[in-house]
């Protein structure tokens, strides 16, 4: 389970951060996760699956959606994990600057 | 062909040079490429190695031939066009890898300048020239699923799952892609070379890599080594596959050497895997140097290696010394040598044991002082010191010119050259990234700014004014990207205080359209300030504007290079802004610069200025603010009008004036007497000013105006002076919508058509346009023109919507012209050939439908059509189904109701008044009815 809250900003450096600050930063960090892993997802697969995902997204049926993600992207959790790393990795590389140009 | 030559360079290594020559020996027999990666830290001599490497595989006995590239010197993950271009070859195979890069270029300009794809107004296509730009970019880099939506996904919005986003994006732009190459060939745009490498790329790319690396004479063996390949970190597994291919179609053993910081690379599936599992999955195998640092041996060998440099003589030192450095320099062989040459001085230099010991003293010295002592300690030939020289290098931008470099630091031109031959923090005529940045560190650890940094930056500076772009930032562009960047970073250096300041002044400038320079400005500012002190009043103003900018500063932190700084700012913003937490933030922030600058603690130039009150407009506006923005927006009016149409500054304060105005209409609705005339007027200035700042928003804006307060002599003349406008623009898209539906409203059909009829010869394929100009002829009962319109458009938005084209707007104008094509075969008295679209023109077709049973039906109040036929909007659709199923007091009321309400819209009593005929031709409506409607005359 990923939870990006105070902690999370803590282990990257941004503990600092101001709470607005930091809301948006988690806010910022899982828009790109997102992008991200979403980008990796769909690469593998063909439109009428694709079809599928988005019939399930639109009745906003979260059950049959963990079952389309178990079905055609079992994986999907280790691409979450590798995308979090690295994401996290960046963030905690650019904590000093964040920090020093919001004055925090 | 480049050969290197590196006899000499290479210390110790033995074992990965022997590795590497059993890894070319035992490749796999057969056609095709092998990879080998050389990694390892910062300064573990990775280019020299695979510098040697190359020097190997040339003398291993047989005939091969070596090229080298140094991905330093182009941009980040290169387009293929780059790489081609960058491929060291001889004049005769030069030829046919500059014109396929020229090729891939045009075809990718030509993508690029490719007229707006069927769509329906000027926001949707804005979307999609984002779309072809990525196409165009695509082109010519990748057309791999993984690379492509790189390049799309920034059409991904996080407002839905960025899963379906990004999938539809690129398979949209897939399609896209096809046929705007398909379309360009078609008018004559593109020729049919470049028609068949447009669509399929990768053939092309592999054939013009076939043709590179045809063997000639005696050649058999070809080796490419990529240096710095840590720019190629997303690119590298796609070249790896064209360069197997295209090794396999030549007949060529191919063996790839990139040398760099991979340690994870992005797979074509896109997944990311290290170094060793990505060459592990490579169907020949690869082979992995990850280089460790040196031992005492290696330093002895190196120090060795610098005496003969030095003084010509090979002379091997103690052990204590070779111990001493390698405790000194962790076994980085770009430290061990450095720390070298500062003993170079004389020859033998462990003879005076005590000089040595002292300057290799690790407890007297820490890091900083070590690498200050490293490059104040070096010299040119002429005994001089390098020093300045070396400062320059340090903290000039990268792209400035090597000349301008050794100008600012008062050095020769040819004081590069003996640089590079003596020291081995030099790479080529720049330092060593490990060593640029120990150099930048070291030299900020003062605290303060020495005077000869100052005069290096201060010359640098008259060379970055030389560069400015003219126009203003608010024209944007990557001219101004690069100018904004480098003004900041040679300020900087001249004084940490007035280089924040112009960061934030820049920052704010671009702020409004999340310029490009937002985030690495306040990254290059804020490296400076954690080093340097600066006053109090510039930390406020850096602090509130980074603040301000904050959801941008988080996307240069979560990415990693310009392309993909460019993909995660869409997502991240469309996540943030807009939310009650920035929305806060931001409006005390804004405040806050304000205040400073009204203070005149903050000099702002005009366009920060601009820029920092269309966003406070924008606030005050969306926030409730109405009085503030009000005052706001007519004092900052004329000076963004200053600025060229297309400036977002314009868009950013002619949104927040129209939602301004759109608000008093709004009130207006419930005041009365002299509190109703106060705001009319305000109204009004808004609109005079709005017209001035965005014509295609006071279009929009004048509609809305006239509804609630009729058309008064100077609302007429807004309407005259945008129709004058609007001839001088013809082709925007969105003025003309919105002009001609006012005109259709007001029932100047004439004009109507002549509007979208002008508007559509620049683009034929606008549905829009097509929608407004039929419905203006169907109110003119120009109907057989109307029909050719309405066919072909309706044909077209078909074909589009098979195609997956049609964004939301382009949907809704086909539906439209379905309606408008039922409506036309109604007003024929012909059976429907179109099929009804939506719900309106469900209803009508059930209104004319041969069953009586429908049309009571359609009637019934549990129904939704029977609910829509109880409204005074929908009466002369009610008049003809009471009549149909007989209900003629109903039918006559609904009648009434028609003639008498006369605030409808004029088309749309244009075209009832056309049914209420067809209907009456069809069913011959009841008496009473003809006669409150004026039929028999």
């Amino acid at each position: 389970m990923i939870r990006l809250d105070r902690r999370f900003l803590a282990e990257v450096g941004l503990g600092r951060l101001p709470d607005n600050l930091g809301e948006i930063a988690a806010a910022g960090f899982y828009a790109v996760l997102e992008h991200r892993v979403g980008l990796r997802l769909a690469a593998g697969l063909d439109d009428e699956v694709l079809a599928d995902f988005e019939e399930i997204a639109k009745r906003g049926d979260d059950e049959a959606g963990m079952r389309w993600f178990e079905e055609h992207v079992p994986d999907y959790r280790d691409t979450v994990a590798e995308e979090f790393a690295l994401l996290r990795s960046r963030l905690a590389a650019a904590h000093p600057w964040l920090l020093a140009a919001s004055g925090s | 062909m480049t050969r290197v030559t590196t006899a000499g360079l290479c210390i110790g290594r033995t074992r990965e040079r022997s590795k590497f020559l059993a890894f070319v020996d035992d490749a796999p027999s057969g056609a095709g490429a092998d990879v080998c990666f050389v990694r390892g830290l910062g300064g573990i001599g990775k280019t020299t190695l695979s510098q040697t490497l190359a020097d190997d595989f040339l003398g291993a006995g047989v005939s091969a031939v070596v090229s080298q590239i140094d991905c330093a010197s182009l941009p980040a993950e290169p387009s293929i066009s780059a790489i081609l271009r960058a491929l060291p070859t001889d004049p005769e195979r030069e030829r046919p890898l500059r014109d396929a890069a020229l090729l891939l270029d045009r075809i990718g300009a030509a993508v690029r300048t490719a007229p707006g794809p069927i769509d329906a107004d000027r926001a949707e296509r804005d979307l999609w020239h984002r779309a072809r730009s990525a196409t165009a970019a695509g082109l010519t880099f990748f057309t791999s699923a993984a690379a492509e939506q790189q390049a799309f996904g920034q059409l991904a919005t996080s407002a839905q799952p960025a899963i379906l986003a990004s999938a539809q994006a690129a398979a949209a732009a897939m399609n896209a892609a096809v046929q705007i190459i398909t379309e360009l060939h078609r008018d004559g745009k593109i020729s049919e070379a470049e028609r068949e490498a447009g669509l399929d790329p990768d053939d092309f790319v592999v054939s013009t890599l076939a043709q590179y690396l045809a063997p000639r004479g005696s050649d058999s063996r070809h080796l490419i080594a990529f240096d710095k390949a840590e720019n190629l970190v997303g690119s590298a597994p796609r070249l790896i596959e064209l360069f197997d291919r295209a090794a396999s179609r030549a007949g060529v053993k191919l063996t790839l050497l990139f040398a760099g910081r991979v340690s994870t690379l992005l797979a074509t599936d896109g997944s990311l895997l290290s170094a060793s599992e990505f060459l592990r999955g490579l169907p020949r195998g690869g082979l992995d140097l990850d280089l460790p640092p040196f031992d005492a041996d290696e330093v002895r060998e190196l120090v060795a290696a610098r005496h003969e440099v030095f003084h010509g003589t090979r002379e091997v030192p103690p052990v204590w010394m070779a111990e001493a450095i390698v405790t000194l320099s962790g076994g980085l062989p770009l430290w061990a040598a450095s720390i070298a040459e500062t003993l170079m001085q004389q020859p033998q230099p462990w003879l005076d044991a005590g000089r040595v010991e002292e300057a290799l003293r690790t407890d007297s010295v820490d890091s900083e002082g070590l690498v200050e002592r490293i490059f104040r300690g070096a010299t040119l030939p002429d005994g001089t010191s390098a020093y300045p020289l070396l400062i320059a290098l340090a903290i000039s931008p990268d792209d400035c010119p090597r000349d301008v470099v050794c100008t600012s630091a008062g050095a020769s031109a040819t004081a590069l050259s003996a640089l590079q031959d003596r020291y081995s923090f030099m790479r080529g005529p720049r330092l060593h990234d490990t060593a640029r940045v120990a150099l930048r560190q070291s030299i900020t650890a003062g605290g303060t700014a020495q005077n000869s940094i100052v005069e290096i930056a201060e010359r640098l500076r008259d060379w970055v004014e030389d560069t400015k772009p003219s126009g203003s930032p608010h024209d944007g562009g990557d001219d101004w990207t690069r100018y904004c960047e480098r003004a900041v970073a040679v300020e900087l250096w001249i004084s940490a205080d007035d280089g924040a300041r112009l960061a934030v002044d820049y920052a704010l400038t671009g702020l409004p359209w999340a310029a490009p320079w937002v985030g690495p400005l306040f990254r290059d500012a804020a490296w400076m300030i954690e080093r340097r002190s600066i006053s109090r009043r510039t930390r406020e103003a850096v602090s509130l504007a980074a603040r301000a900018a904050f959801p941008l500063l988080i996307a240069e932190a979560l990415s990693n290079s310009e392309r993909e700084s460019k993909s995660v700012i869409g997502p991240v913003i469309d996540k943030t802004m807009g939310s009650a937490v920035m929305e806060a933030s931001l409006g005390r922030c804004l405040d806050g610069l304000h205040r400073l600058k009204e203070r005149g603690s903050l000099a702002l130039s005009t366009d920060a200025i601009v820029s920092l009150d269309c966003l406070r407009a924008s606030w005050l506006e969306h926030n409730g603010f109405t009085d503030e923005a009000f005052e706001l927006c007519l004092d900052c009016a004329p000076r963004a009008n200053t600025y060229g149409t297309d400036a977002t500054v314009r868009r950013t304060l002619g949104r927040a004036m129209r939602s301004l105005l759109e608000t008093h209409v709004q009130r207006a609705s419930r005041m009365d007497g002299s509190e109703r005339q106060a705001t009319e007027e305000q109204v009004d200035r808004l609109l005079g000013a709005l017209l001035q700042v965005s014509p295609g928003q006071a279009a929009a804006a004048l509609r809305a105006t006239v509804s609630d307060f009729g058309l008064s002599p100077s609302r007429r003349a807004v309407l005259e002076e945008l129709l004058t406008v609007r001839r001088a623009s013809a082709a925007d898209q969105q003025l003309a919508a919105e002009l001609a539906g006012f005109l259709l409203i007001l029932g100047d059909f004439s004009r109507a058509e002549q509007v979208a009829r002008e508007a559509l010869s620049f683009d034929p394929e606008w549905l829009r346009g097509a929608y407004l100009q039929a419905r203006s002829l169907m109110c003119l009962r120009r109907d057989d023109e109307a029909n050719a319109i309405i066919r072909s458009a309706a044909h077209r938005a078909e074909t589009a919507a098979n195609r997956g084209e049609l964004t939301q707007v382009g949907l809704e104008s086909r539906e439209g012209l379905h309606t408008l094509g039922l409506l036309l075969d109604l007003f024929s008295d012909r059976s429907p050939t179109t099929q009804p679209a939506g719900f309106y023109g469900q209803i009508v077709a059930t209104l004319f439908a041969d069953s009586d049973p429908a049309v009571q039906q359609a009637l019934d109040p549990a129904t939704d059509s029977g609910a829509i036929l109880r409204e005074v909007d929908y009466s002369a659709e009610a008049c003809i189904a009471y009549s149909r199923v007989g209900d003629t007091p109903n039918a006559t009321r609904s009648a009434r109701i028609w003639s008498d309400v006369l605030s409808r819209d004029a088309d749309d009593r244009a075209l009832e008044q056309r049914l209420l005929e067809a209907a009456d031709r069809q069913f011959e409506l009841p008496t009473e009815v003809r006669e409150v409607l004026g039929l028999d005359s």
